[in-house]
């Protein structure tokens, strides 16, 4: 389910905007995106200003985030540039269950790239149902167009 | 998770399945020897190239630690004790490609979380091994 970004009219935030997200709508003072996945996008204006933008963005069917601080060399640092964090509403929840050594190992993997372990869990297995899917796809189109062939 | 199993269990195909899994020996006694490692696994009267009757045999002489061992007809499968819970939110797409994925793997209806946490530890093996520390 695609999610919904309404901006203020903003020239120096518009084209970070248009680049990460789907321009769907326009009115003089805001413009509407549309977006599917996760997106970072840099805000390109300083941290007082960046608080005041973030308050007046809204979010339909997703959430919005301004990290204050990222990971960086192993620790966390704090944000230099502001950047909008936003996601799709995430309603379905998957309970698994780990060994404590399969959990550590996991913990650890996600420390090493600044992620939280049931945030890593999920990036790692959407990866590979995402690659799986696409592969799938692909072998379908390459099966239809030699039946093409064949005809 | 330790193993010990008898030394005749250890053929070339299932040492080389262990030392997939990141399984290391530590210790060999008279006819057995004790392994240990982290990830789940499966041990066939196939693989061993005996007959079922002589696989349960074997498979009586298997202890587990840290996990437990079922065995049915000619599979064992050694788990270890699952203590911590996860919990993870997916979007709506995801969940719709997770379900779609699972289905066209052959894991249906509640097995959605099992396709989940066997992708992830897959996944987690694939890393440890690029890492090299397998």
């Amino acid at each position: 389910m695609p999610y919904l970004v309404k901006i203020p009219k903003d020239p120096r935030v518009e084209k970070a905007f248009s680049f990460h997200l789907k321009k769907i709508g326009e009115t003089d003072e805001f413009i509407l995106y549309q977006g599917i996945v996760e997106a970072i996008i840099p805000l390109n204006v300083d941290w007082p200003e960046a608080v005041d933008l973030y308050q007046r963005i809204k979010v339909e069917g997703g959430y919005k985030r301004l990290p204050l601080s990222w990971y960086e060399n192993g620790q966390n640092v704090p944000a230099r540039q502001p950047v909008l964090f936003v996601a799709p509403k995430r309603n379905n929840i998957i309970r698994i269950r780990l060994s404590e050594e399969e959990y550590e190992l996991l913990k650890r993997d996600a420390r090493e790239v600044g992620e939280s372990v049931s945030s890593w869990a999920r990036k790692l297995v959407m990866n590979i149902v995402w690659e799986y899917l696409e592969r799938e796809k692909f072998k379908e189109a390459m099966r239809k167009a030699k039946e093409k062939e064949g005809c | 998770m330790k193993i010990m199993l008898p030394k005749e269990m250890l053929s070339s195909r299932v040492a080389k399945g262990f030392e997939e899994l990141g399984y290391k020996i530590i210790s060999e006694e008279d006819g057995s020897v004790t392994l240990e490692g982290v990830f789940s696994l499966r041990i066939t009267a196939t693989l061993l190239n005996v007959g079922i009757r002589k696989f349960a045999e074997l498979c009586e002489k298997v202890t587990v630690e840290g996990g437990k061992k079922i065995r049915r007809g000619g599979e064992l499968s050694i788990t270890p004790l699952r203590s911590r819970k996860i919990t993870v939110r997916l979007s709506q797409d995801e969940y719709e490609a997770l379900k779609k994925a699972a289905k066209e793997r052959g894991y249906t209806g509640r097995k959605l979380s099992s396709f989940f946490r066997d992708t992830l530890i897959s996944a987690l093996i694939a890393r440890m091994e690029k890492k090299g520390e397998f």
